[in-house]
């Protein structure tokens, strides 16, 4: 089956000059700069930009006078709300493109393997439940125990095969949404109201504390995925291929799968359930730049970060009130996603 | 040392149903080695054992004198190329992103291929008459390209031998050719020994220097040969030049199935009856 | 004359019996919906846990045939409902699935009312009940302090107690006056602005809102009045941070938050961002530390506008205390005294 998507910009782009290519990457690995900086001049809270650059000024030592509300908008809430927006953005799509290369599918989202359904149930559980356990937590270990469960379930004989893989995380997603029910069935109104809306995704309650808390984890799975990025394409082309090199698939199966959902569940902790964002991004890159990972990994990290920081500045400042970001991702998302689907028949699944 | 593979008394068995047993077989280096036989004899089983991928039941592979169970994978990739049956890709890679990826046994865990696996790499297929095709995406060219594609990736190997999974299937009649004649160029020019499994007796006759002939087992346990008429149950018919082993007497006792020889300007073509 | 002696002697059987049949009285529920009863009504199920509340301090407990499971923090108000009720334990209990009524449960029952918590008329369970099972049912939707009282007089007509539900009427306004009495004239600009927060921390009350009109009477001013935005008028707005900050309020009232406590407010290193606000600066962040005795659409309104009073005109209320006026409330609303729920 031939994957006939994004073959005119592909071909553009792999025609031209080599510097053309390389001066496009360029551009999309800096992408984060103007976005952040943009970023930081967008808010409810009136500031002027040069009050901005002020305040940034103000804190390598020039006082200039401010009141100290300005800068706590701009050092506690904007600040961390800005990175962290963009450390999910990042780390939802390279272990998007982590678990597409594994799966040898583009249409499939890091939240395959019942990631989401886990995080939905444990922050659930925090939320109306175990008050006492605090809701990050509670997202990110039941985020690892769904894949953990979807891996063990999929595995025989020391082989995991990708089919089964699907079909494993299909039921283990099944298995949280229907314990995610009992718990809404539960709880009172008002914790049902702080389920759904952490469900949604949003950034409103970023932190210094939960940003430092998620950025180990993060980090750790990121940078596994971006140092052994090139064995995806390995592994891309299937275990027999892979074996044939010498490769041995369900090591790197597993390192993948565990270095992506635990950067993958720690974004989920913080941020909710933000949907779309791990396929489209790596999508969009795959159609220009071509599906080789040496390229998409880095690319995903530093694109996915200016994306998700641009779709935040939307959901927390366009109306004037707090729309969920994942709300947002989910209606850019879907029509994107079905044109893909269309374009690519089902994504050349095999 | 003797340089070569051997193998030794080799059986294989799959969920308790015998498909290889008592096969001894010795293959030089320097040649095109071709497994021949019906669908179900075990080639492709028996050209997994060579490398590796599966592991017999008893009896042993040896590599230039060493144990093939014995070396690590990636010793095995270095020492063997392999290219799997009908390969298919979901990501449209260029085909140079496909054939470096043959340079994995050649680079240490935490790197990417260099400039020198790049250049092996477009050595390979301009090897496999591909050159013009590197940056093409894998999945927007013909069938006959993909098989000569996948062959440069295990050239990028550097191996010295080369293990063909039905190197022709799926292909036309010309692109078929066109491989077997591909394949026939890198042994002589290379020195790469070549061991493939064939469908077709007639492409075995003429591009092979040694043909294994194999039978199905009757799937009966190995130590079950009760009816007599077959002392040695194993599943090697012959072994030897093609001339020698593709009589019609032994493709009869392969394949059940009567041919004939025909001879046409000191070639030979089998025809079935 | 046999015939006519007869019929003499089925009408004076009928007109003796028809004061346990009752009198078909008609009433409106929360949502509009006329209602038709047999006065007084002698088998009710409660739903819904407020009007639940208001009937026990209005009508006969031994009417109350059963009640639903979805009682929040049940443990917490058991001893209360024991007191009122002798025989709460003992009634039925009906489930929900998937929010949905267990109507077979509810069938078994066979009540002549059932009183349920709807936001339309086309609600699932309200349909099924009213429609599937013909059972009469009052759907309740408390969205202001006047809905309150008026559940108070229909618990009256529903109980056949229409006097004592005035009672219970004029108890309550006498309780919310002690405190309107003193935060009627204060003008706008001079009371607290007080920013409510549910549980999902950055969703509040807006100016359409029951907590909007119960922070103005307890002497403050919801923040969202201060806030130029359409979303300000919806029932359960999100807030951004920085629009807090810059709205600035005086007081955070926390409703019962089992995640969070205002000391994590002022200082958690979650809330870092929050330090600049008026409210945190300040130390006044409180909360509604107990849903049942403060829960602000029951019958113990009044209470909880006293809690809310006292927080956000802590000058003008310091003499009021709060468990004094708990205990009188409870001997005149159910007869029992606050807190050991025994019987006066």
């Amino acid at each position: 089956m031939k994957i006939e998507y994004g073959r005119r910009w592909q071909i553009a782009v792999h025609n031209s000059s080599f510097n053309y290519k390389g001066m496009l990457i360029g551009l999309f690995l800096l992408l984060p700069i103007p976005a952040f900086l943009i970023s930081m001049m967008i808010g409810t809270f009136p500031l002027t930009p040069g009050e901005i650059v002020g305040l940034m000024l103000a804190r390598l030592g020039m006082d200039l006078g401010y009141p100290s509300v300005y800068e706590t908008v701009i050092f506690q809430v904007r600040l961390p709300r800005v990175l962290m927006a963009m450390m999910v953005g990042s780390i939802l799509s390279v272990s998007g493109a982590a678990f597409q290369g594994i799966f040898r599918n583009p249409l499939v989202s890091p939240y395959i393997l019942g990631l989401s359904s886990g995080a939905a149930f444990g922050a659930a559980l925090s939320l109306g439940v175990i008050h006492w356990l605090p809701v990050q937590i509670s997202a990110f270990l039941f985020s690892l125990i769904a894949v953990g469960a979807a891996y063990f379930m999929a595995t025989t004989k020391g082989k995991t095969p990708v089919v089964s893989l699907v079909l494993s995380g299909v039921i283990i997603s099944a298995v949280f949404s229907a314990l995610l029910a009992i718990v809404q069935i539960a709880v009172d109104e008002k914790s049902l109201q702080s389920i759904v809306f952490w469900m949604m995704g949003s950034m409103n309650t970023a932190s210094w504390s939960k940003l430092e808390s998620s950025l180990p984890l993060a980090l750790a799975g990121c940078l596994g995925i971006l140092i052994l990025r090139w064995r995806l394409n390995i592994l891309a082309l299937g275990d027999e291929e892979a074996l044939s090199v010498g490769m041995n698939p369900e090591k790197y199966k597993a390192i993948f799968v565990v270095a992506a959902a635990l950067a993958a569940s720690s974004a989920v902790a913080v941020a909710g359930i933000i949907g779309l964002v791990g396929l489209i991004v790596p999508h969009m890159l795959r159609m220009i730049f071509g599906p080789d990972h040496r390229v998409l990994i880095p690319l995903s990290i530093t694109f996915g970060a200016a994306f998700m920081v641009l779709v935040d500045d939307l959901a927390r400042a366009a109306l004037g009130f707090e729309i969920p970001v994942g709300i947002i991702t989910t209606l850019i998302g879907a029509p994107f996603f079905a044109y893909l689907l269309r374009a690519t028949r089902a994504g050349g699944w095999e | 040392m003797s340089r070569g593979i051997e193998i030794k008394n080799l059986s294989f068995a799959y969920d308790g149903q015998s498909i290889l047993d008592g096969i001894d077989l010795s293959i030089e280096r320097g040649a095109i080695v071709t497994m021949l036989g019906p669908n179900g004899c075990g080639k492709t089983t028996l050209l997994k054992t060579l490398n590796g991928l599966l592991r017999p039941k008893g009896g042993e592979v040896i590599v230039d004198g060493r144990a093939i169970d014995r070396m690590s994978p990636p010793e095995i990739a270095r020492m063997m190329g392999h290219v799997p049956q009908g390969h298919r890709s979901s990501f449209p890679f260029t085909v140079l992103d496909i054939v470096l990826t043959g340079r994995l046994p050649h680079i240490s865990t935490f790197s990417a291929p260099g400039e020198r696996d790049e250049e092996v790499a477009k050595e390979s297929l301009d090897l496999v008459g591909a050159g013009h095709l590197t940056q093409r995406p894998y999945t927007q060219i013909s069938g006959g390209e993909r098989q000569m594609v996948m062959i440069a990736r295990a050239l990028a190997q550097e191996p010295q031998f080369l293990l063909l999974d039905e190197p022709t299937s799926y292909l036309d009649f010309k692109n078929q050719i066109g491989v077997l004649k591909t394949v026939r160029k890198i042994a002589d020019r290379e020195g790469v020994t070549v061991i493939m499994t064939l469908h077709d007796p007639n492409h075995a006759l003429a591009f092979s220097d040694h043909v294994v002939l194999l039978r199905k087992l009757d799937g009966k346990k190995p130590d079950g040969n009760g009816d007599g008429s077959h002392p040695h149950r194993a599943n090697v018919v012959a072994f030897g030049p093609p001339f020698d082993v593709m009589t019609p007497m032994n493709i009869q006792e392969a394949y059940g199935m009567e041919v004939e020889l025909v001879e046409h300007n000191g070639r030979r073509i089998l025809l079935p009856l | 004359m046999k015939i006519a002696l007869y019929l003499a002697g089925m009408a004076l059987c009928l007109a003796l019996a028809m004061p346990a049949f009752g009198e078909p009285v008609e009433l409106t529920d929360n949502l509009g919906r006329t209602v038709t009863i047999d006065q007084p009504c002698h088998k009710i199920v409660f739903l819904v846990e407020n009007a639940l509340n208001t009937y026990y301090s209005v009508g006969d407990p031994q009417s109350v045939l059963a009640v639903g499971n979805n009682i929040f923090k049940s443990e917490l108000k058991m001893p209360f409902f024991e007191a009122v009720d002798p025989d709460f334990g003992q009634k039925g209990k009906i489930g929900f699935e998937s929010g949905l009524v267990n109507l077979e449960a509810l069938a078994a029952e066979d009540p002549d009312l059932v009183v349920l918590w709807a936001t339309s008329p086309e609600a699932e369970n309200l349909k099924a009940i009213n429609d599937t099972l013909g059972i009469p049912v009052y759907a309740v939707f408390v969205t202001s302090i006047d809905d309150m009282y008026k559940q108070v007089e229909d618990m009256g007509i529903i109980s056949g107690r229409v006097e004592r539900a005035s009672d219970v009427e004029a108890i309550m306004k006498g309780y919310m006056e002690e405190v309107t009495s003193v935060t009627d004239g204060i003008p706008d600009e001079e009371r607290p602005k007080v920013y409510w927060m549910w549980t999902d921390v950055l969703g509040t009350t807006g100016r359409n809102s029951g907590f909007n009109d119960i922070i103005y009477q307890a002497g403050g001013i919801n923040v969202m009045n201060y806030w130029d935005n359409d979303a300000s008028y919806e029932e359960h707005p999100p807030v951004p941070l920085e629009t807090l900050i810059s709205l600035n309020p005086d007081v955070i009232y926390m409703w019962y938050n089992e995640n969070l406590d205002p000391e994590d407010v002022i200082n958690g290193t979650d809330f870092a961002g929050w330090k600049d606000i008026n409210a945190v600066k300040a130390g006044r962040v409180y909360e509604i530390e107990n849903p049942f005795l403060f829960d602000a659409f029951s019958p113990r309104m009044p209470m909880a506008l006293m809690h809310l009073a006292k927080n956000i005109q802590p000058e003008l209320f310091a003499d009021l205390s709060i468990d004094d006026k708990l205990d009188g409330f409870f001997v005149e609303m159910y007869s029992v005294h606050y807190p050991e729920y025994e019987h006066t």
